[in-house]
């Protein structure tokens, strides 16, 4: 099991969980389960678009090749067995015989080529880079599907889930625009629940898929996800019993403690190993004082980490050292350069460094951005600033929209310090390669490396993890480079985030795999009312 | 736009054609004003999706550029625009994919509702409340009625939603907080309205607060004045009951000025419809246009705009014309 340093009160939280699993009782069909959602999906095909929120809708409605459980083991989903040839190169999936789409027509291997090569191989902005290692996909018969590489893709498996992999009806898609389809509104798939309608600006209503290939699931009758776009009326909607469910930490973080000690209340983190997010200050590596590596340093030792997981994230989370999130087992870090509190060494490090306090205590001048979602990136900023006030550099924070903010980092680049987080995905050679990748420099494009770090040895070292076959080797390759990161700071890791959903007691067994929310509920059940 | 025979036309149409004339001329320069103050925003819909989804691949995005035709100068996109808006096709929202006209189709409804029902429900009690209040100037339900249309005046709606959330909805339970109407049940038609009503009670009571402080102390102010009138003393000297001299004769001449407001504020309304369609998850089109500038969808957001204008136009080009029913020495020239 996911193994976290909880903080006392969420202990309690975790307790109620294994009391809800302990009680096993046997699942009862029927009931709706209803989930707020905080922004409305434009369309409901995740295999191009990877946002939470149409996500977690798509995920109900269509399936994946395998299923991660919560210690990380790979279950079937649409294949049942599969075989990697030992060079890596080979990937054979059997697929599950009899599935059929939800309008009637049967499931095939070539619903599983056309999805690879032609839909999320394409158009998924996430994990395109790692199908672009697939030259094609064999079909020798309807219910085999061959992977033929063009090198091997460590994080392939991985990236195969439905949240990101979702396998799309051939006979609809093929021969069209994939963005541009109407089934995009109105989807077709083969997982447990069915599309029935969407009410634009207010709701999206699911029901039982009867023809469902596991027999006899999924137990509930209807999933309806309501669009409630501020943040306190989503938390007072799960009070008053309107909503089961808020996911993906979207209840104020200030509110969800108060929220999860209610009796009718869960909170738990569990089911976001796929999405595992670490927070940092982004460094423009290129800036004139900022570019060197001991100015970096010295800014991390003015930035009590503890204080921002605490009073900032709430506790949900652990202080990080590097910007790889800890639940990612495959690339745990070894030992790292620690950075512990300490404003008289940030002093000590900058004076050496030639920036010495100037007549009027200053330093050098700074600006600080943000990425403009929640409240936590502002307040993150508001106290980087406090922070850098007391070793005498002297900052701005300054305010945009997100548009605006991905233009400025990524494009003008006119930026100095910038508080951020990255999703690490799956495998950090989906999520953090990215980021510090120096061929990933590419002006204009988000979630590129914005820093402009540049470190031949990291480069080499995430382009071995990226093909490398064997789970040990690669776990020391993860140390190695995690060890170079954190001596030389492109960014300073924050906090490794927990991420929470708040959810009614009534609801049974709704994060028992490793993407959480966005698996297809067919075991998720609701419990009578005493 | 047609033209009457000169001789033909009355002083009627010449002040309405005059007018819509304006409002053309008004509607033109907005959308070239939008159009421009949208793309002075830096960052596009490209870059949204590529960030929602935190896509790091440049082929990705110069294809989404090229496919929403950013990649063409403004100037041309400019006049595409125009081009399509002349033919009434206000394209495709670059977020939903779908025609433009049938999204806003879908939402504004629910706004409109929202919006009579909170404007003429503040129109009604904030009259009601002012007469009331001028009545017994200086007493006790004077008092009580400014200190309520000052508190009314002063609390943001979005706070009155939540205050009205909670107590209604966590504490009582009597009332939905979220949404238009309960779609997952199969409804007749007399409980589909019901559950509507039900719906619609808390927002439009959490918008209409301070529309009714404004017209409580504009229709307070206005009897005052008319109150100590020549033809008033007139009405009372003739011995007539002080109810009749209050509706037939104070009320009408103090409605003007609170007639001249409501016009005015249906501009306003759209804008504070934002944050209660926001905080009541309401279904509407204030949050729709808010969510859209935020996606940098342009086609959506000017569509929205473009028919917004021509609303709220064609509303204050209405209150004129009831102006001379209501004041027949109000003529139109």
């Amino acid at each position: 099991m996911r193994v976290h340093s909880f903080s006392a009160i969420l202990f309690a939280g975790v307790l109620s969980l294994f009391a809800s699993v302990a009680s096993a009782q046997a699942p009862v069909r029927g009931g709706t389960l209803t989930i707020a959602l905080p922004t409305e999906p434009t369309q409901l095909n995740s295999a191009i678009d990877t946002t939470q929120q149409v996500k977690i809708v798509a995920g109900k409605i269509f399936s994946g090749l395998v299923k991660y459980d919560l210690n990380m083991k790979l279950q079937p989903d649409l294949a049942t067995s599969w075989a990697v040839s030992k060079d890596g190169l080979k990937i054979t999936f059997n697929l599950r015989k009899g599935v059929k789409w939800h309008d009637g027509k049967p499931f095939t291997s070539a619903d599983v080529a056309f999805s690879v090569m032609k839909a999320f191989g394409q158009y998924n902005g996430l994990v395109r880079a790692v199908f672009a290692n697939v030259e094609r996909v064999d079909t020798p018969d309807a219910n085999t599907a061959v992977f033929i590489m063009k090198q091997p893709a460590a994080a392939i498996m991985n990236a195969l889930p439905v949240a990101t992999a979702t396998i799309l009806p051939a006979h609809i898609y093929d021969n069209t625009d994939v963005r541009q389809n109407p089934a995009n509104q109105k989807p077709i798939g083969t997982g447990p629940f069915r599309f029935v309608e969407w009410q634009r600006g207010s709701s999206i209503v699911l029901e039982r898929n009867p023809d469902y290939f596991e027999k006899g699931k999924p137990y509930l009758d209807r999933i309806v996800f309501r669009v409630i776009p501020d943040t306190q009326s989503r938390g007072a909607a799960l009070e008053a019993g309107e909503v089961d469910m808020i996911y993906h930490s979207t209840a104020a973080a200030s509110d969800a403690r108060r929220l999860g000690a209610l009796p009718n209340i869960e909170l738990t983190t569990y089911g976001y190993i796929f999405d595992s997010t670490v927070c940092f200050v982004e460094v423009n590596n290129e800036h004139p004082i900022l570019g060197k590596a001991e100015v970096r340093r010295a800014l991390a030792y003015a930035i009590d980490r503890k204080f921002v997981l605490d009073n900032i994230w709430f506790g949900f989370g652990t202080p990080a050292n590097t910007p790889i999130h800890n639940a990612l087992k495959q690339a745990a870090a070894g030992a790292v350069p620690q950075y512990a509190y300490n404003l008289a060494q940030a002093e000590k490090l900058l004076d050496e460094a030639g920036y010495k306090r100037g007549a009027d205590g200053v330093r050098f001048k700074l600006n600080i951005d943000f990425v403009p979602f929640g409240d936590q990136y502002s307040r993150m900023a508001q106290y980087v600033r406090q922070q850098l006030t007391q070793i005498g550099v002297q900052a701005e924070v300054r305010n945009t929209d997100f548009p605006g903010w991905i233009r400025r980092i990524w494009t003008t680049h006119d930026w100095d310090l910038n508080m951020s987080a990255i999703t690490n995905a799956s495998d950090p050679s989906i999520g953090v390669q990215r980021a510090y990748w120096s061929k990933n420099i590419v002006p204009g494009t988000p979630f590129t490396n914005g820093t402009h770090f540049k470190n031949a040895e990291v480069d080499k070292l995430f382009e071995q993890v990226a093909v490398e076959q064997n789970a040990t080797k690669r776990k020391a390759q993860f140390a190695s480079l995690q060890k170079i990161l954190a001596t030389e700071l492109p960014v300073l890791p924050l906090v490794s985030i927990d991420q929470f959903t708040l959810v009614n007691k009534r609801v049974q067994n709704h994060s028992t795999l490793a993407d959480g929310v966005y698996s297809g509920y067919s075991d998720v059940w609701i419990k009578a009312a005493k | 736009m047609a033209v009457n025979p000169p001789g033909r036309a009355t002083g009627r149409t010449r002040y309405i054609l005059r007018r819509l004339g304006q409002a053309l001329a008004v509607l033109v320069i907005v959308v070239v004003l939008q159009f421009f103050l949208l793309h002075l925003a830096p960052g596009d819909i490209a870059d949204v999706i590529a960030g929602e989804v935190q896509a790091s691949d440049p082929q990705f995005i110069a294809k989404l550029r090229a496919d929403f035709g950013l990649d063409q100068s403004l100037l041309v996109q400019l006049g595409l625009f125009a081009w399509h808006i002349l033919q009434l096709d206000f394209g495709n929202s670059h977020a939903f994919n779908v025609p433009v006209i049938q999204i806003i189709a879908e939402r504004l409804p629910a706004t409109l509702l929202l919006m009579t029902t909170a404007i003429g429900s503040a129109f009604v009690v904030g009259s009601m409340l002012g007469m009331a209040a001028a009545m017994k100037v200086g007493r006790w339900p004077d008092v009580v009625i400014s200190v309520l249309a000052l508190l009314f005046y002063a609390t943001p709606a979005f706070l009155a939603g939540i205050a009205l959330i909670l107590i209604f909805s966590v504490h009582l339970n009597w009332l939905p907080m979220t949404g238009m109407a309960t779609t997952w049940v199969t409804h007749t038609s007399w409980s589909y309205f019901v559950d509507v009503v039900k719906h619609l009670v808390m927002p439009m009571t959490a918008l209409s607060l301070f529309y009714v402080a404004i017209y409580t102390r504009l229709m307070r102010a206005s009897m005052l004045e008319v109150m100590n009138l020549d033809y008033v003393r007139t009405a009372r000297a003739k011995g007539l009951r002080p109810l009749r001299i209050m509706w037939r004769h104070m009320a009408r001449n103090a409605f003007l000025p609170v007639f001249t407001m409501l016009g005015l504020q249906v501009g306003s309304l759209l804008g504070g419809a934002i944050l209660i369609e926001t905080v009541f998850g309401w279904p509407g089109i204030g949050r729709l246009a808010f969510e859209g500038v935020f996606r940098r969808d342009v086609p959506l957001v000017m569509g929205i705009l473009f028919l917004s204008s021509v609303l709220v136009l064609s509303v204050s080009l209405l209150i004129d014309l009831l102006y001379t029913k209501l004041d027949p020495r109000i003529t139109m020239r």
